[in-house]
């Protein structure tokens, strides 16, 4: 297994060894098991079913804790798959650890950004706006023209407008892993991840 | 404690700087050119300090060549050696920004001499004979 899934925390720095500043997010893994495996044979793809946090029993259904009972774990919160990954048999309901990771490597990371509500286009596309003179009035922050005129008559999509951004999946690509704290199960890496703190985050070698 | 705080209580120096607002430092920094390692020594006046725990950084400014310049640092950091105090300055300000406007003389601020105890028996002895 070279993927997990983990909680962010926040943000922090800390001091390498040369004495340079480096700004970290911190993710802790609490419980995180490999589940199932998915093959060629029998399912048409390989992937690795990770179960990650805790839930109440009484909240799990019955084809779901089926899951739970082959492994004989408690029910988790997150059921999810990763792609292409690989998992002996020894492995499946034993909890992942953050010591598949090394300081230096390179990992990338996935989660679901903050809501911004419905945003403006200079919000969300980072359109101009228009000056707030000479004879402006009432656009101050619009997108000016959406189209042309009789010809073609419509307005073609995926034309940059206003809507709701924010709250969708962002992938992370390359951050470097900067502290591995096995005790705690705890993974500084640099820079920032999608998300506010307390989101769920994957971490997947790059 | 919460996990961030663990991690930043992991960063601190033993011993943090005692630095105050208004001192003037002398802050031994270690330059690292290559694989050669030296340390300089930057002189100057606090005007800032920012943060808490092992975040928290000083401004340190000084007039070099006539120019006023500034430098930010981590009082944590590994590469800051050792921070001496040179002498302390009696200051009303948590921000000492307004040396920035000034100019040589106006730019000095008044030195607090540690010696404060002794001038108040003074003024107590005074104070005891009008009494008599």
């Amino acid at each position: 297994m070279n993927a997990l899934i983990g909680k962010k925390m926040g943000m922090t720095q800390v001091f390498s060894k040369e004495g340079n500043c480096i700004p970290v997010t911190v993710i802790q893994v609490e419980k995180c098991v490999p589940v199932l495996k998915r093959t060629q044979e029998g399912d048409g793809y390989d992937a690795v079913l990770v179960a990650y946090g805790t839930r109440k029993s009484k909240h799990t259904n019955k084809p779901e804790q089926g899951f739970y009972n082959k492994v004989k774990i408690d029910p988790a919160r997150i059921l999810t798959e990763f792609r292409d990954q690989e998992v002996t048999d020894e492995e499946l309901g034993k909890p992942l650890k953050v010591d598949m990771f090394s300081e230096g490597d390179h990992v990338n990371v996935v989660g679901t950004s903050k809501g911004k509500g419905f945003a403006g286009v200079m919000k969300r596309w980072g359109m101009g706006g228009a000056p707030a003179s000479h004879g402006h009035h009432e656009i101050y922050r619009g997108g000016g023209s959406i189209g042309q005129h009789t010809y073609p008559g419509r307005v073609f999509k995926g034309k940059k407008m206003p809507g709701h951004m924010g709250s969708e999946t962002v992938f992370t690509k390359n951050l470097k892993v900067v502290r591995v704290d096995v005790g705690n199960n705890v993974l500084l890496v640099k820079g920032a991840v999608p998300g506010a703190p307390g989101g769920i985050v994957r971490v997947i070698k790059s | 404690m919460n996990l961030i705080d663990q991690i930043e209580a992991g960063e601190l120096k033993k011993e943090a700087p005692a630095v105050r607002i208004g001192d003037t430092v002398r802050a031994h920094i270690r330059i690292v050119e290559g694989e050669k390692e030296r340390i300089q020594v930057f002189e100057g006046v606090v005007i800032r300090l920012h943060g808490g725990g092992a975040r928290e950084t000083m401004t340190v400014r000084k007039i070099s060549f006539g120019v006023g310049v500034e430098r930010i640092l981590p009082l944590h950091s590994p590469r800051l050696e050792k921070v001496e105090v040179v002498k302390r300055a009696k200051v009303r300000r948590a921000k000492l920004y307004y040396l920035r406007d000034l100019r040589g003389k106006a730019a000095r601020l008044k030195e607090l001499k540690p010696k404060r105890d002794a001038t108040k028996k003074k003024k107590s002895g005074k104070t005891a004979k009008k009494e008599a």
